[in-house]
């Protein structure tokens, strides 16, 4: 019984592996005498860069910057929002409305573009890409979080606890506490997925994550002109973003699915 | 009335507050600046304090903040580095953009509801379909922008590969922007016919003998069409955020494409203008999709 209900998580597992591999793997070493040269199944599986770097290792090296930024980004976001969560539950009414009319301005600008303004004010670094994701995505996260509390603080056991006499923090801490664990972890994932194809997206624009080392979005977009004769350059970076975002999506449905039907 | 007046009006000052900060943040804080832009790169700081004065970027913080945003809250964007007014350059690059997008979101209304439907009819390649939708959901619109670029312009020359002077400029850019919407109406639709298909009276004119089809065309349609529409309308701000990647692959001087001409020639007011010119339209878009809403459930007596 246990062990099916573990391999349905098999898409968040095979993400964390290839997250992990990323650390784990030797960082690409420049080799001009290898630029450009074909995959092969005995040296080079996918081939290599036009700086001869190993494109397996170089594909690894960048999902690692991708995701980091990505998963950064996103638990940011949400800190923020949790934040803003306690902030209105605290301060009542004026807080959570201000918040909420925040987030709904916020809201009318497409998240690629506020990201992308605000990647630009920042500057390129890899600070500024978590600050330009968490920006972009912090609106939609607070504007669920407002509607979770407004349906905790309404549930009998929350009435019931502040006609006994509890305090509104001792109410945070006890009852608002583990039902939130289990929101942020599937909003986490509700959106992973579009925090990805946001940074590939700003990747691929020219916002980088640091001059030596740049996400997949950016190789893409460096190696896109020699598409027509070293295809390999562009393909399997490609490939393997699709892959992952795929992986993302499908971590994402099981979980929903998980919340739903509970 | 008044109180949602208020509350659009509310919304509205304090999203040009903070574009009007972000924009203001841009110009003061940002490791390059307009002034070196115009200037060169081998200006000396004579020249660059001079250009400095000539853009405005010698005022205090917060008096800039104030005078950009007592002029933001008349629409009036002013010029740009190079001294175009902005107003008609987002007007020309609204046009563009917005007859790109009108085109994607009509072709992502005919696939994603036409594909659902046949899918529902012809249930068979349902599986296969629902798979499909999903793989194009992950992929990034540039990867999509580029490979169709690279099979239908440049492998198999069919269509332009960018640019607005040739005929037929819009099919490859309009097809990349779509695409995803496409797909995500198509999961949204086929999501809402099985929820029909689970009802009773689905139940019921199926054990009458009723064909698929025959279900679909006067009664799940009909009942699937209002969510349906509300979510094309919702999506309308994903063509605005694709069209900067799609319109820098292509070469389209569309509004995506000024933004990011703004952004790396630091043209503060441009950025501005564009980003307030877009929210309001997503803002315009949601309050039709709200009133739309709000008809079809006086008209429906729900």
């Amino acid at each position: 019984m246990k062990k099916t209900k573990f391999v349905r998580y098999w898409p968040a597992f095979i993400l964390l592996a290839a997250f992990i591999l990323s650390f784990i793997v030797p960082a690409p070493v420049i080799n001009l005498g290898k630029a450009w040269c074909l995959p092969s199944l005995t040296q080079n599986p996918l081939g290599c860069s036009p700086l001869g770097q190993d494109l397996a290792l170089l594909i690894l090296s960048s999902l690692k910057e991708t995701l980091l930024i990505a998963i950064a980004g996103r638990c940011f976001a949400l800190l923020l929002s949790v934040l803003g969560f306690f902030a209105a539950w605290q301060g009542g009414q004026f807080i959570e409305s201000s918040l909420l009319r925040l987030s709904d301005a916020l809201l009318t600008l497409p998240a690629l573009l506020l990201a992308l303004a605000a990647g630009f004010i920042l500057g390129s670094g890899r600070i500024s890409m978590i600050l330009a994701i968490a920006v972009s995505e912090w609106a939609v996260n607070q504007k669920w979080l407002i509607g979770r509390l407004r349906e905790y603080s309404r549930a009998t056991y929350i009435e019931a606890a502040r006609s006994g006499g509890a305090g509104k923090f001792f109410i945070m801490v006890k009852h608002f506490s583990p039902p939130l664990r289990e929101d942020v972890g599937l909003l986490f994932f509700l959106f992973f997925p579009g925090s990805l194809l946001n940074v590939t997206a700003l990747e691929f624009l020219g916002l980088t994550a640091s001059e030596r080392l740049d996400g997949l979005g950016y190789l893409i977009a460096a190696y896109r002109d020699a598409i027509f004769l070293y295809p390999h350059v562009v393909l399997f970076p490609a490939v393997s973003l699709v892959l992952v975002i795929l992986l993302a999506v499908l971590a994402k449905d099981v979980l929903q699915k998980k919340k739903y039907s509970s | 009335m008044v109180r949602f007046l208020n509350k659009i009006a509310g919304g509205w000052i304090l999203l040009l507050l903070i574009l009007t900060i972000l924009a203001t943040g841009l110009a003061r804080y940002r490791g390059g600046s307009a002034a070196v832009v115009l200037a060169g790169q081998r200006a000396t700081s004579a020249e660059l304090l001079e250009m400095q004065g000539e853009l405005q970027q010698d005022k205090i913080f917060i008096f800039e903040l104030a005078h950009r945003f007592s002029k933001i809250i008349q629409l009036d964007f002013g010029e740009t580095i190079r001294k175009e007014p902005i107003l008609p350059l987002i007007f020309s690059g609204f046009q563009i953009t917005l007859l790109l997008s009108g085109i994607a979101a009509l072709g992502s209304l005919i696939y994603g509801v036409g594909l659902a439907v046949l899918a529902n009819i012809f249930t068979g390649s349902k599986r296969i379909l629902i798979q499909f939708n999903y793989l194009i959901l992950s992929t990034p619109v540039f990867i999509i922008a580029l490979f169709l670029l690279v099979m239908f312009a440049l492998y198999w020359p069919l269509l332009p590969p960018g640019g607005t002077q040739l005929s037929g400029w819009m099919i490859l850019p309009a097809l990349s922007l779509g695409s995803k919407t496409g797909c995500r109406l198509f999961l949204f639709a086929d999501e809402f016919f099985e929820r029909e298909y689970s009802k009773q009276y689905v139940k019921t004119a199926r054990a009458y003998g009723m064909s698929r089809a025959n279900i679909i065309f006067p009664w799940t349609a009909k009942n699937i069409a209002l969510p349906v529409l509300n979510y094309w309308l919702i999506d309308f701000a994903s063509y605005l955020a694709g069209a900067a990647i799609v319109e820098s692959i292509f070469s389209i001087p569309g509004i995506g494409y000024l933004l990011l001409q703004s952004l790396h020639q630091y043209d503060t007011n441009l950025m501005l203008g564009i980003l307030i010119m877009v929210s309001l339209a997503v803002y315009s878009v949601s309050i039709a999709q709200e009133a739309l809403d709000h008809w079809y459930k006086r008209y429906s007596g729900k």
